[in-house]
């Protein structure tokens, strides 16, 4: 099944990367945003099955760009990861304490990104 | 209400001035703020300290309930809760302490540390309060936290792009790549994932190191946790064509389970790593009186024996041409070690009698840590091998024990023969009591020297009698140490022993009379001194700071200074302020001369009255006080 992934990440480079992961490797379709405003706005307009959402961003983090999300209506039902270099126990402990679906670790493995998001949310 | 408490309080603060003058003094010199509390909760005493830190006077904190001096300026919106652990322990009258928040009468807050202890002598009831502000501490511990997490954010960001479309490319999916292009491809992603193990690995290493990642402490079963580091390692095993056993020892100890699945997974890693492709690897448990032996056997190609220790420092690896290209960050062994530390236990490397190496783990059943962890663990590393022979079934025990306490292993042996079976190659030094078994240890010696004739090991003298006069040791011996034993001089006699060895004694002669400073150096047959000659003042000063000698021969009469000159300027510079000194004049010097003249130990010789094996003699055994007085300081900075 081809799901419909939002990634929302201000680096360009990490963006283009897992876009082309989740496309290549396992043919589902990707749709981007480079901050958390713009995510919010897309992820109301695109509707999708899931978001990946990076944690340090400038002027809306990622936490707070969850916080957004599960408060709008339109968006609150859809699951978000969030995909993050900060991986420190202090971290961790942080984002559990927000009530995000799962959280996966960067650098991830181009081959297996799918997989690791299809097994965290139990699709499949 | 108020008069009365405010009564209680100056009859409190006033009493304790009136009953214990220097009491008293003490309280109001403390930093920590100190306050008792009666049996209800309320605070009946308090030194300036603890109204100095809460930002009042001390009249304003008598009569008041103890949770509401820390806690009353706090945001009223956000409340303690009534079963909030303080107040608890007021009521239960029990010990209560923590860090915690403490809130000023003027809004402002800082970090705190503080204890609530029940009083419990005679007419005494109550509490007392201590608190001392740790905010800054804390601040610091925060700056690095932060940077430790900003480092590796940092370092993780741009490597995740790296690491991603090296993946892609290389797996083909993009397109097929030629076979140049394809090996250059897998190099790169071996090379950015040996980078995230680094940066994994470091700040791994920082965190347990700063005792900040607290152990989790539970009964664990260790076969339970070989079997899953074997099993999650198993398709890098069979990928390499290593078999892994175990044996089926079960054994229980009181450990970390995760950190300890971490310290097996390594040990594997690199067993397979330096195994060859049908060779086996052994999982070996032995349990013993204390604690258990876990041992990982290989058939690789073995570690250098002198670098058996190193290997666990940090950024060490073999350094064989190969080593590097299996990938590793070298912090793998240095954070097992800590690990290992944590545990209250030992990890070392042995060379195999045939082939490859054996890595043992020694774990306490119930070990005794500190409850925070911090750098300096007080459990020793490993400094070698030390083969006791000594018959005295009574002492030889205790002073095993004091050896393995300093972090030798040590065996013991007790007869004659079995010291000869025991003195092979893999041990450091050797204590001989020379009345091993009813037998002269002279003789032990000489059987000794036969097996191992370019003396790479060691042989320190145990005996009765004192350390003899004149350097005078017997053919083959390194050391002596005099029975009974003081701990310090065995325990420095062996650290000389194990690092004296390769280091020549630097004796530097300085003598304007050339044949006669030839023929002084020319006394030093022995191998392990090297001598430099200088036949003038200015050439003596050169070569103390280049030569660096560890002791100095000086005749008195220069041509270019004299003696004293020369003396007055080694007293000046720190570091040869303390050289052992002989000094040799042609005439008799006066008390006042040779006060002059003493640095540190310094011996006077005339001329005529002195033959060169007397001065051989006195220089070697001057420059064996000096090196053992050096150990100690050596011993205390590696540490």
């Amino acid at each position: 099944m081809a799901y419909r992934i939002l990634i929302i990440d201000d680096e360009d480079d990490i963006r283009e990367v897992a876009a082309l992961s989740l496309e290549t490797v396992a043919g589902w379709e990707v749709v981007t945003a480079n901050s958390g405003a713009q995510g919010l706005e897309r992820a109301i307009k695109e509707q999708p099955d899931a978001i990946l959402l990076d944690v340090m961003m400038p002027e809306m983090d990622g936490p707070t760009t969850f916080r957004a999300l599960r408060k709008n209506p339109a968006t609150a039902r859809i699951p978000v990861l969030l995909l993050t270099a900060k991986v420190q126990a202090s971290d961790q402990r942080r984002f559990a304490d927000l009530g995000v679906d799962a959280i996966l670790f960067k650098p991830f493995d181009p081959l297996t990104l799918a997989t690791q998001i299809a097994k965290a949310l139990g699709w499949n | 209400m108020e008069n009365r408490s405010d009564e209680i309080g100056r009859t409190g603060n006033e009493q304790s001035a009136e009953k214990n003058p220097g009491c008293s003094a003490l309280l109001e010199a403390v930093p920590d703020g100190i306050c008792g509390v009666d049996r209800q909760g309320l605070v009946n005493f308090a030194n300036p300290a603890a109204a100095r830190l809460l930002g009042l006077v001390v009249a304003d904190l008598i009569g008041r309930p103890v949770h509401e001096i820390l806690h009353g300026a706090a945001d009223p919106s956000q409340p303690c809760s009534e079963d909030y652990t303080l107040r608890r322990a007021v009521c239960q009258r029990t010990a209560f302490a923590g860090e915690e928040t403490i809130f000023r009468a003027d809004g402002g807050s800082f970090t705190s540390k503080y204890s609530l202890t029940p009083l419990n002598g005679a007419g005494q009831s109550g509490f007392v309060l201590s608190f001392r502000d740790v905010s800054q501490r804390f601040a610091m511990d925060q700056v690095k936290d932060e940077f430790i997490s900003t480092v590796s954010h940092e370092l993780r960001t741009p490597l995740t792009s790296i690491r991603g479309a090296l993946g892609l490319l290389s797996s083909g999916i993009l397109g097929e790549v030629n076979a140049k292009a394809a090996n250059l491809l897998r190099i790169a992603l071996n090379n950015s994932d040996r980078l995230v193990r680094l940066i994994n690995n470091i700040l791994d290493l920082e965190r347990m190191q700063s005792g900040r990642e607290p152990l989790a402490f539970r009964a664990v079963q260790l076969g339970e946790i070989v079997g899953q580091a074997i099993e999650g390692i198993q398709p890098v095993a069979e990928a390499a064509g290593v078999l892994l056993l175990r044996d089926s020892t079960q054994v229980e100890i009181s450990a970390d389970a995760d950190r300890l699945l971490q310290v097996l997974t390594n040990l594997l890693s690199n067993a397979i790593k330096f195994s060859s492709a049908g060779s086996t690897i052994l999982v070996a448990l032995e349990p013993g009186a204390s604690g258990v032996t876990l041992s990982v056997v290989d058939q690789g190609r073995g570690i250098p024996a002198d670098k058996l220790e190193a290997i666990f420092e940090r950024f060490q690896q073999v350094d064989t041409a190969d080593s590097r290209q299996k990938g590793g960050s070298g912090l793998g062994l240095a954070i097992c070690r800590t690990i290992v530390l944590q545990h209250a236990g030992r990890i070392w490397a042995e060379r195999n009698a045939d082939q490859g190496s054996t890595f043992r783990v020694y774990l306490p059943y119930k070990p005794v840590v500190p409850t925070t962890p911090s750098r300096n663990f007080d459990a020793p590393v490993v400094q070698g091998t030390v083969l006791l022979a000594d018959s005295h079934e009574a002492a030889r025990p205790l002073m095993a024990a004091k050896l393995r306490r300093r972090g030798y292993r040590v065996m013991e042996t007790a007869t004659v023969e079995e010291t000869l079976a025991a003195a092979h190659k893999g041990v450091d030094a050797i204590l001989l009591d020379t009345s091993l078994d009813g037998i002269n240890g002279w003789e032990i010696l000489a059987r000794l020297r036969c097996m191992d004739p370019e003396a790479h090991t060691p042989v320190v003298l145990l005996s009765v009698e004192s350390q003899p006069a004149l350097a005078k040791l017997p053919e083959g011996a390194e050391g002596w140490v005099a029975t009974p034993l003081e701990e310090d001089a065995l325990l420095n006699e062996l650290a000389r022993v194990f690092r004296g060895q390769g280091e020549k004694a630097r004796v530097l002669v300085v003598e304007d009379d050339r044949d006669l400073a030839q023929v002084i150096g020319d006394v030093f047959s022995r191998e392990t001194i090297k001598v430099e000659l200088a036949y003038t003042r200015q050439s003596a000063l050169d070569a103390c700071f280049r030569f660096e000698p560890h002791l100095m021969v000086l005749d008195i009469g220069l041509p270019d200074g004299d003696g004293f000159n020369v003396v007055d300027w080694l007293r000046q510079h720190e570091t040869l302020s303390r050289l052992p000194l002989v000094v040799y004049s042609g005439r008799e010097l006066t008390p006042a001369q040779r006060s002059q003249l003493t640095l540190g130990s310094t011996h006077f010789l005339t001329k005529a009255s002195v033959q060169p094996q007397e001065l051989e003699a006195l220089i070697l055994t001057m420059l064996r006080n000096s090196r053992q007085a050096e150990e100690p300081l050596a011993t205390a900075s590696a540490g």
